[in-house]
């Protein structure tokens, strides 16, 4: 008897999965465009965030009338695939979706490691790939002539954050960073450049990726007496390391690192852990059209938004716009158009270098009272000293070259 | 049907089988162009050499290892670093790779396994060492940790075929594995592997008997150590990029997952298990957000109802047909 | 410094000591190690933050309604998937265990979703000074529940006729089935209990960190190492264990190197097995 009932169990599943397994078939002329990013798995929410801002560029396009190529109308085909945040996973849906479903581009994905290994079989495979997310310096350093990013590094904009925050006033810094290439990268460079202008850095240290008790770095830290913490990590650990941090040395500032969404940190954290954060950011002032933006996604897809969707959004546009101004859905032509690139999009302004580097600009953000201001990057750095910018840029390419 | 006469007794039927099969392998590129499904072979293969190294010590010597993560990785690095700053052919990255392994597999094994460390503890030492060895690649310099390894090479074109191409990795991965299977399947046919299952089944009645029980479970660690660690290299070298996180224990769990599902102490049931494993996520890519619970129930369902796993399931079934 | 690292250290052990000692009792008495034990955890987790925010209970109702529910939920898994594999070697309640953990994830993400939610207490963010050592309010209510649990557990096992029952079936159950003693029901109540233990763990820790459904997998692997530490089946080995692992941690990280903490537990662990191959205080 339970032998039967496990044998319709198992044939049962395999008719659902045969079932999905079936395509529609679509409109006449196609452009498919394949999308990855971690849907499941403990950063999910991030990742549905940068595919919904896919789906919400692929929506408009295709309600204005789909992408112009040669004259012709073609419908945007976005297929999505899960990488749970794991470089395996990330690896097959790269092979499914450049060998199986013969895509034109990928847009993908989060993690720096799920993206080197997309990118190293995209690269390969001579199809351009288009990560709206990650920034490990790496992805750009390993020859790949068909990746693309929509972030941008540390690297690019230390220089003005370490001149800005060295000219609030803080002399002796604390640097608690995640173990991982991008924390690593602060770890490297920002203790030279706050060296350079005179601070005394009095702590360094790293944290693991699943770690949420931060006390013994923080009671380390302490001991240390820093007037600034520099924290390098994403919205979930910058959450408990904040409230643990309030509890530990209330009196300490915390500056961070480009990792966190503002808002949904202090939905983590509490306001009271988030008062008197200083942030270095790529989330940008709100200005109208973003909170029409968020207005529009939050109505159609029912859930917050991060600036991972508008990263998201941002990235699909460009490919499109690439792949008009190449007129072709070969992905060499695409991949060349790609390295054209001039677009102003919600994050601001994109452009690449042959390595598919981006330059965005960062801004700078606090909380007062609860609420979260945003100053540009821009109108930030023309207000310092912009020899020592000069000075910290130096210092950087020497630290690099190492 | 009188014994003598089904297709499968015939002397020359088995070696028929075979070279159908080995004809299938081999000319499977030429007729097949997809390079989805040629990556998904490459890593079933690869697989299939761990999980029958590792059926070694799960189902053959009955010890649960959650620790050849640890191995696997040891070899993915060293053998891609040993080309990149040594220079040396990938053949003999890949020999040195083996060599290596067994030695700390020699290591690993020696203290727990003459110790008497079983079941569940020896579960979570061995799980100790996939995390040790982990740790150790996410802070070690020469690793170059969080930051990861890119460009390692591949081997230079060896009998005109290029291994640049997939299709040529393909076959390189293929054969290899079929060339450790061959030596795992020899290992555990032999007295070495009867010697195995009398240690599985009641450790001091097989020393009474004569076998030296600290020496076959250690050698039996090592040498499943060893092939891991082959695995290891021939993996990254296909991947040409690495990260610590490709490294942890949920790896390890695959493995014996693997094993056990396939179906354990016999040689067919860790291939059935390195394909299933690995292949049904792929088919389940459909089911989106249920693909990991239907994973998991299929998971359940097979255990709960057939111990001997996908291999007990066959035959239960060839036996109704 | 020193001071307040031990303090860190026993409060990080006392959640240790929680989550393990359901995994342990359940290995003690059913002889199946549960991989998906800290999923329990996480369930307890989520489900009283659903009831505290959901329906506006207040915190300890919250918590003690979740311990019943999944406490439930631990006696039908044990009805419904541990029976079929009772006896069986340990491999298989591993791997079975495994495929329930999976599943429990990933329920957990399609019904409440990845996002990790904050559980707002207003206990987790004050802090008192005693004796120049920094106490966070929640974690001291960690310490305390753990040990009014535990004795209550306590009292369950050494005290009462279900009790005895327990320890008749973990010392020899041939004989207890003899003198009529009820396995099924002993070994399903087990697990509820277990779960339940686990689950006060998940909704105590929740509002220290937050809730998510993968918040169980790190303290189900510490669980796990505290369990081994302290032998299997045996609960007051877990007490102790989980108290000096925490504290080994914590001064590991403070003094040796915060890269490799969680190596140098397991190096511990290694050590302690090599000189006790059955724990600490393990059964033969």
């Amino acid at each position: 008897m339970k032998h039967k009932y496990s044998i319709f169990c198992l044939i049962s599943i395999m008719i659902i999965v045969l079932a999905f397994n079936v395509t529609v078939m679509g409109a006449d002329k196609t452009i498919k465009i394949g999308a990855i990013q971690p849907l499941t798995g403990p950063i999910a929410f991030g990742g549905n965030c940068a595919m919904n801002g896919h789906i919400m560029a692929v929506d408009e396009i295709n309600a204005a009338g789909g992408l112009n190529i040669n004259g012709e109308s073609y419908e945007v085909e976005l297929i999505m695939e899960d990488d749970k945040a794991t470089p395996k996973e990330a690896a097959a849906a790269a092979n499914k979706l450049i060998s199986r479903d013969n895509v034109s581009a990928i847009l993908g994905t989060f993690t720096s490691s799920c993206s080197l290994a997309a990118a190293n079989i995209a690269d390969r495979s001579e199809v351009p790939i288009f990560s709206p997310l990650s920034s490990g310096p790496v992805l750009t350093s390993s020859g790949f002539e068909y990746f693309f990013r929509g972030r941008v590094t540390t690297t690019f904009n230390a220089p003005i954050a370490a001149v800005y925050y060295d000219s609030l006033g803080y002399d002796k810094f604390a640097l608690l960073a995640i173990n991982d290439d991008w924390g690593r990268g602060d770890t490297a460079i920002f203790p030279e450049l706050w060296k350079a202008l005179g601070n005394e850095i009095v702590y360094v240290s790293h944290f693991e990726k699943d770690q949420t008790d931060f006390y013994t770095e923080l009671t380390k830290i302490k001991e240390a007496k820093p007037d600034a913490i520099w924290v390098t990590a994403s919205t979930e650990p910058a959450s408990m390391i904040f409230r643990q941090a309030k509890e530990v040395m209330p009196e300490v500032d915390i500056l961070t690192s480009g990792g966190i969404d503002p808002w949904e940190t202090m939905r983590l954290a509490g306001e009271e852990a988030m008062e008197g954060l200083k942030f270095w950011s790529v989330d940008r002032p709100q200005i109208p059209e973003i909170r029409i933006f968020k207005h529009n996604y939050e109505e159609k897809f029912e859930s917050d938004m991060m600036s991972n969707s508008l990263s998201g959004y941002d990235t699909a546009l460009i490919l499109f716009d690439a792949i008009e101004r190449a007129n072709s859905t070969d992905p060499k032509a695409i991949r060349d158009a790609m390295i054209n690139t001039n677009y102003h999009g919600y994050m601001g302004h994109y452009y690449f270098d042959e390595r598919g580097e981006s330059f965005l600009k960062m801004n700078f953000g606090e909380v007062i009272n609860g609420q979260v201001f945003i100053e540009s990057g821009d109108t930030v750095s023309q207000q310092l000293d912009q020899e020592k910018i000069e000075m910290c840029r130096e210092v950087q390419e020497e630290v690099l070259a190492k | 049907m009188k014994k003598n006469e089904g297709i499968f007794n015939k002397k020359y039927s088995k070696a028929f089988f075979i070279v159908l099969l080995l004809l299938a392998i081999y000319l499977f590129p030429t007729f097949f162009q997809g390079g989805y499904v040629l990556h998904l072979l490459i890593v079933v293969f690869t697989y299939i050499i761990i999980a029958s190294a590792l059926n070694l010590v799960v189902g053959y010597m009955g010890y649960i290892s959650f620790g050849h993560a640890a191995f696997y990785g040891i070899g993915a690095y060293f053998s891609s670093l040993a080309m990149i700053k040594l220079g040396i052919s990938f053949w003999l990255a890949l020999l040195l790779s083996f060599v290596l392994n067994f030695i700390v597999g020699l290591a690993l094994g020696y203290f727990p396994l003459s110790l008497r460390v079983k079941g569940p503890y020896f579960a979570i030492v061995t799980s100790a060492y996939s995390f040790i060895v982990y740790s150790i690649l996410l802070n070690l310099d020469i690793t170059r940790g969080p930051m990861g390894l890119v460009g390692i090479p591949r081997p230079d074109p060896l009998f005109g075929i290029d291994f640049f191409t997939r299709e040529g990795y393909y076959y390189l991965t293929a054969t290899v594995s079929i060339i450790c299977f061959v030596i795992i399947w020899r290992f555990a046919t032999s007295r070495f592997g009867r010697a195995l299952k009398a240690i599985r089944e009641d450790e001091d009645v097989a020393e009474s008997i004569g076998i030296k029980s600290n020496y076959n479970k250690i050698m039996c660690f090592a040498i499943s150590g060893a092939f891991t660690g082959v695995a290891g290299s021939l993996y990254a070298h296909y991947q040409t990029i690495l990260a610590p996180d490709m490294f942890k224990i949920a790896e390890s769990t695959d493995m014996i997952l693997m094993v056990v599902v396939g179906g354990m102490g016999n040689l067919i049931g860790p291939i059935l298990g390195a394909g299933v494993i690995n292949i049904l996520p792929e088919v389940l890519r459909p089911l989106a957000e249920y693909r990991q619970i239907i994973y998991s129930f299929v998971l359940i369902i097979v255990m709960l109802y057939y111990r001997g796993g996908i291999y007990g399931f066959i035959r239960k079934m060839y036996k109704k047909i | 410094m020193f001071l307040q690292q031990i303090i860190n250290g026993l409060i990080i052990g006392s959640s240790y000591v929680l989550i393990a000692s359901g995994l342990t009792l359940i290995f003690g008495i059913l002889d199946v190690v549960n991989l998906a034990h800290g999923e329990f955890y996480m369930l307890g987790g989520l489900v009283s933050y659903f009831l505290f925010t959901s329906l506006g209970l207040n915190f300890w109702m919250a918590l003690i309604l979740a311990m019943i529910i999944v406490g439930i939920l631990g006696i039908l898994v044990e009805k419904l998937i541990f029976k079929k594999i009772r006896f069986e070697p340990h491999l298989i309640s591993m791997i079975v265990s495994s495929g329930l953990s999976l599943f429990l994830i990933g329920a957990a993400e399609l019904i409440f979703g990845a996002r990790p939610r904050s559980f707002r207490t207003g206990m987790a963010d004050t802090s008192i000074k005693v004796l120049g050592v920094n106490i966070n309010i929640q974690r001291i209510l960690v310490l305390i529940c753990a040990a009014i649990l535990m004795y209550i557990l306590y009292m369950i096992i050494e005290k009462t006729k279900f009790g005895k029952a327990m320890r008749a079936c973990s010392q020899d159950l041939n004989t207890a089935c003899l003198m009529g003693i009820n396995i099924d029901m002993v070994f399903s109540l087990t697990l509820g209990i277990g779960c339940a233990m686990a689950a006060a763990a998940g909704g105590l820790m929740a509002p220290i960190f937050f809730v998510n459904p993968s918040m169980g997998m790190v303290p189900f692997l510490k669980a796990f190492t505290v369990v081994i530490m302290g032998g299997l089946g045996n609960v007051y080995g877990t007490i102790a264990a989980g108290l000096m692992l925490g504290v080994i941690e914590s001064l590991g990280s403070a003094y040796i190197s915060t890269a490799y903490k969680d190596a140098i537990s397991f190096v511990i662990l290694i050590l302690i097995l090599l000189f006790k191959p059955t724990g600490l205080f393990g059964r033969g």
